[in-house]
C-alpha cells in the first residue's frame, strides 16, 4: 500500500522512494487442487510400483516355466540319444547287417586311390567263411538277438557261385 | 406434623460420608489422561519395536530367513566313456525315481482339512486303478502289479506316505507319466490324478553292452563305480555336485531374493584305446575259440606294438552289465590283468630275444639238440620225441624244442637274463590304469640253475596277458619297450583335455636283435605246417604255447594253457594278437587250439588298420642242418 501521505509543511522533506502496494498474490492453485495434485502423484507412483512388481512377478514366472521346459526338453533329448547310441552299437549293426543279407568278408583288398590298382588278391566272398561272426554268438540280450536266433539259414551272398 | 418430616436441629450441620468422585466433567483434566495413557502405550509399543529391530533383529531375521530359504542339490552329471573313435561305452540318462503316496492315492489329493464331496469321493475310488493303468502303459507289466504298491497301508492301519514305485525309469518316460496324471480321467485334467512323485535317480547305461564290459566296469545300485575303469576313475567320472540355495514362498521363487547358484562340476569323459568293433570282432573270435577247444576261460588282446596301446581286449566268459543278476562273480574282473600263469613256449621269443641282444646266437646258429637233458634232478624232454637234432636256432623255436631252449639259454647269466625279463616288464605291474594288476613273479639273479631252465621255455615263473603281450611286442618292434596303455584321452566336460600320465618306454634290445627274432618267429608261420598257419596277403610270425598249468588247489600240475602269439607283417610287424585259452579239453596244444583264433583275429585287424598286404614272400630258410 502506498500511501501518498503529504504534510503541508513537506516540502522541505528530501523526497523518498514511493512505496507502492504490493499486488495481492493469486494462488496458482487452490488448497483443493494442490491436494488433488498430490493424490493423483501418489496414485501414479503406487501404479507404477505395481505395475514393475507385477512384470517382475509374470517374468519370473514365465522364466520358471521356460526353465522347466528346458529340463523337459533335455529329458526327450536324452532318451533319445540313448536311443541312437544303442542302435549304433557294433552288436546292433552286426545283427542287422546280417537282416540285410550282408556277410563278414575277411580277405579285403584295397584300392590306391592315386592310381587306382588294387592290392592284394581279390576273391569273391562265399559268405560262409566266418559264420560265428554274422550271428554274435556271445549273448546280447536284445530283441534282435532273440529274433535272429529263430532263424538259422545262411542266406547265401548276393552272385556267389559255390 | 410427623416427626420424620421434621429437620433435625440445626445445632449438628448434616454429615455426608466423604466420596471420591473423579473429575471427569473437567475436559483439561480428561485431555490430560488421555494423553499420558496414549504416551504410555506409545512407549510400550516402541520399546518392544526397538527390542525387536534392533536387539533381536539377528535372530529374528535368521529364522526368517531359514523358513523362506530352500536348498536343493544339483547332482553332477556323471562322465562318459568311450572307445577310441567315440563310440559310447558308458554313459548316463537322466531318470527317476517314481513315488508314490498312497495317502493321496486313496484321496486322490483332496484336503483333509474338509470333508469329501460325493463326487471327490467317486474319483478317489477311481483313482488307484486308473494310476496304475498308466503306470502299466508307461513302465510295462499289468495295472494288477502296481495296486498293491498304490495303496499299501503301514502297520498301524494308516496309508503309507512314501512307496518306491519304480527305479531308473528314464526321465522322458516320467514326463509322459506325469502328463497322463495332469490329463486325468477325461484328458482335460478333470479331475486330474494325484499321488506320483519323482526323485532324481540317473541311468548308467551301456549302449554295447557285453562289450569290453570288463574293461569298463559297471556301477551298483547307487551309481558308485563297482568294477573295472568305472571304479578305479570313479572319482573323476563322478564330478561335483552343486547346489542351489533361493528364497521361495508358497506362490514360488522369490524375484530379487537370495539366488545362490553353485553349478554342479560334471565328471571327465575317457576315450580308450580300445576299438569297439576290433574287441567285436576279438570277442567273437574268442568265443569260438572256446567253443572249439571246450576251454574254462579265455583270453584274447589286439596291441599296436609300436605304442603299446591295446586294440581289444576280450576276456571270456564274460557279463553283461545291464543284466548283472545272470553274471558270475568269478567273471565280473579282468583275467588279461588279474590272472598270473605259466607262460609256456611263448616265453621262447624272450629267452632268444635276450641272446640274441647279448650276441651269443642267431638265427642260423647251430644247436645240437638231445632227446633228453637233465635239469636239476629230473630230466627234460619236448613235446615231440625225437633223437638227436641238429637245428638251427631257427629250428628250435619253429619246433619249439624246450631242450634246444636249455641249452642256449645256458649261454647267458642268470643275472643278465633276469634283468632282461625284468627290462620286459615281467614281475611288476604294467600300470595300464586297470585295476587289480597283477605283477607275476620272475625269480631274481640268485635263481637255481634248473630254475633258468624252466623259465627259458615258460615254466616256474608267472606273467599276465598284458604283461607277456607287451614284452612280445618290444621284442618285435625294433627292441623298445611301451607300457601297455587302455586310456587314449581324457578331457572336462566342457571339453577341455586333461594331461594324463605320459606312458613310460625304454630300450631293451637292439635293433638288429629285434629283426632276428621276428626272422625265427615267421620261421614259425612259414616253416611249419606247409602254409596251413599262414593268413592270405600277408606275412605273419608269431610262436605258440602249451604249458602245464599249476592248480593251487592240488599245488600241482593240472591241465595246460594252450596260448599263440601273432605278429604281422612280419617284414616290419605293426600289429600284435595273443590269445591264451586255459584248460582246454579238447586237446591242449597252443599251434591248434589259439593259433586259428590269432590269425582269424589278425586277418581282420590289418587290413581295418590300412596295413598293406605283403608283396614279398616269406623268406625260405633253413630250420635245420646236416
Amino acid at each position: 500500500m502506498s500511501t501518498a501521505v503529504s504534510f503541508r509543511g513537506d516540502e522541505h522533506q528530501p523526497s523518498r522512494p514511493g512505496l507502492t502496494l504490493v499486488p495481492p498474490t493469486r494462488s496458482t492453485v487452490s488448497p483443493l487442487g494442490f491436494g488433488l495434485i498430490i493424490m493423483a502423484l501418489v496414485v501414479i507412483g503406487m501404479a507404477l510400483v505395481m505395475v514393475i512388481t507385477t512384470s517382475v512377478a509374470a517374468q519370473s514366472r514365465e522364466l520358471s516355466m521356460l526353465r522347466n521346459e528346458a529340463t523337459e526338453l533335455q529329458y526327450r533329448a536324452a532318451n533319445l540319444t540313448t536311443e541312437l547310441q544303442r542302435t549304433s552299437s557294433s552288436a546292433s549293426l552286426v545283427i542287422r547287417a546280417s537282416d540285410a543279407g550282408m556277410v563278414p568278408n575277411p580277405n579285403p583288398v584295397f584300392i590306391r586311390l592315386s592310381d587306382g590298382a588294387i592290392l592284394g588278391d581279390a576273391t569273391p566272398v562265399l559268405g560262409d567263411e566266418a559264420p560265428h561272426l554274422r550271428r554274435p554268438s556271445v549273448s546280447l540280450h536284445t530283441d534282435e538277438e532273440a529274433a535272429a536266433a529263430a532263424s538259422s539259414a545262411l542266406p547265401m551272398a548276393p552272385g556267389a557261385q559255390r | 406434623m410427623s416427626a420424620s418430616n421434621r429437620r433435625p436441629a440445626a445445632s449438628t450441620p448434616r454429615r455426608y460420608r466423604r466420596s471420591w468422585q473423579l473429575p471427569i466433567g473437567r475436559s483439561s483434566l480428561r485431555i490430560r489422561s488421555a494423553m499420558v495413557i496414549g504416551a504410555l502405550i506409545i512407549v510400550l509399543c516402541g520399546g518392544r519395536a526397538f527390542q525387536l529391530q534392533a536387539i533381536d533383529a539377528e535372530a529374528f531375521a535368521d529364522e526368517a530367513a531359514t523358513k523362506m530359504q530352500s536348498a536343493s542339490t544339483l547332482p553332477a552329471t556323471r562322465g562318459t566313456i568311450t572307445d577310441r573313435n567315440g563310440a559310447v561305452l558308458a554313459a548316463t540318462e537322466p531318470a527317476m525315481r517314481i513315488i508314490a503316496d498312497p495317502d493321496q492315492v486313496v484321496t486322490n489329493g483332496a484336503d483333509k482339512r474338509y470333508p469329501m464331496t460325493e463326487q471327490q469321493q467317486a474319483e478317489a475310488d477311481a483313482a488307484p486303478a486308473a494310476i496304475a493303468e498308466i503306470l502299466a502303459t508307461h513302465l510295462g507289466g499289468k495295472p494288477a502289479d502296481y495296486l498293491p504298491t498304490l495303496t499299501k497301508k503301514r502297520t498301524d492301519g494308516t496309508y503309507s506316505r512314501y512307496e518306491v514305485v519304480e527305479r531308473q525309469v528314464p526321465a522322458a518316460t516320467w514326463l509322459e507319466i506325469e502328463a497322463a496324471m495332469r490329463a486325468g480321467a477325461n484328458g482335460d485334467g478333470r479331475p486330474a490324478w494325484y499321488g506320483l512323485a519323482a526323485e532324481t535317480n540317473p541311468i548308467r547305461t551301456y549302449p554295447n553292452r557285453s562289450l569290453a564290459s570288463n574293461v569298463v566296469g559297471f556301477v551298483n545300485g547307487e551309481g558308485v563305480g563297482a568294477a573295472g575303469l568305472e571304479n578305479v576313475l570313479e572319482d573323476e567320472l563322478a564330478g561335483q555336485p552343486g547346489q542351489s540355495i533361493y528364497d521361495a514362498s508358497r506362490y514360488g521363487r522369490i524375484p530379487f531374493g537370495t539366488n545362490v547358484l553353485v553349478p554342479p562340476v560334471d565328471g571327465n569323459n575317457y576315450a580308450l584305446t580300445i576299438d569297439n568293433d576290433m574287441q567285436l570282432l576279438a570277442e567273437q573270435e574268442l568265443a569260438e575259440g572256446m567253443s572249439t577247444s571246450g576251454a574254462e576261460t579265455g583270453m584274447a588282446l589286439v596291441m599296436n606294438v609300436h605304442s603299446g596301446e591295446l586294440l581289444a581286449l576280450a576276456n571270456a566268459p564274460s557279463f553283461d552289465p545291464t543284466a548283472l543278476g545272470e553274471a558270475e562273480t568269478r567273471d565280473l574282473g579282468n583275467r588279461a590283468v588279474t590272472d598270473a600263469y605259466e607262460p609256456g613256449s611263448v616265453q621262447k621269443v624272450l629267452t632268444m630275444a635276450a641272446l640274441m641282444d647279448a650276441g651269443l646266437i642267431k638265427p642260423d646258429t647251430r644247436v645240437e639238440v638231445p632227446p633228453l637233458i637233465a635239469s636239476g634232478s629230473g630230466m627234460v624232454k619236448d613235446a615231440f620225441s625225437h633223437g638227436e637234432l641238429n637245428l638251427t636256432v631257427r629250428g628250435v623255436v619253429a619246433h619249439s624244442s624246450n631242450i634246444g631252449t636249455i641249452r642256449l639259454a645256458r649261454l647267458l647269466p642268470k643275472d643278465q637274463l633276469s634283468n632282461y625279463l625284468q627290462d620286459f616288464g615281467l614281475g611288476s605291474q604294467p600300470e595300464t590304469g586297470l585295476p587289480g594288476e597283477t605283477s607275476g613273479s620272475v625269480p631274481g639273479a640268485d635263481m637255481a640253475d634248473y630254475t633258468r631252465d624252466q623259465i627259458s621255455f615258460g615254466q616256474g615263473l608267472s606273467v599276465s596277458a598284458v604283461q607277456m603281450a607287451s614284452a612280445v611286442a618290444a621284442v618285435v618292434n625294433g627292441g623298445v619297450y611301451h607300457q601297455p596303455t587302455i586310456i587314449k584321452s581324457a578331457t572336462t566336460a566342457d571339453g577341455t583335455p586333461i594331461e594324463l600320465p605320459e606312458a613310460t618306454e625304454r630300450r631293451v634290445i637292439s635293433e638288429e636283435a629285434s629283426t632276428q627274432v621276428v626272422d625265427v618267429m615267421e620261421a614259425v608261420i612259414a616253416g611249419v605246417g606247409n602254409g596251413s598257419r599262414s593268413i592270405p596277403g600277408y606275412r605273419t610270425a608269431g610262436k605258440s604255447g602249451t604249458a602245464q598249468r599249476f592248480d593251487p588247489s592240488c599245488k600241482c600240475y593240472n591241465g595246460y594253457t594252450a596260448s599263440f602269439v601273432g605278429v604281422a607283417p612280419a617284414e616290419d610287424p605293426q600289429l600284435l594278437v595273443y590269445v591264451v585259452l586255459d584248460q582246454p579239453s579238447n586237446g591242449s596244444s597252443g599251434s591248434k587250439l589259439a593259433l586259428p583264433v590269432v590269425q582269424n583275429i589278425m586277418q581282420t585287424a590289418l587290413p581295418r588298420y590300412n596295413v598293406l598286404p605283403s608283396t614279398t614272400p616269406a623268406p625260405e630258410l633253413p630250420l635245420d642242418y646236416e
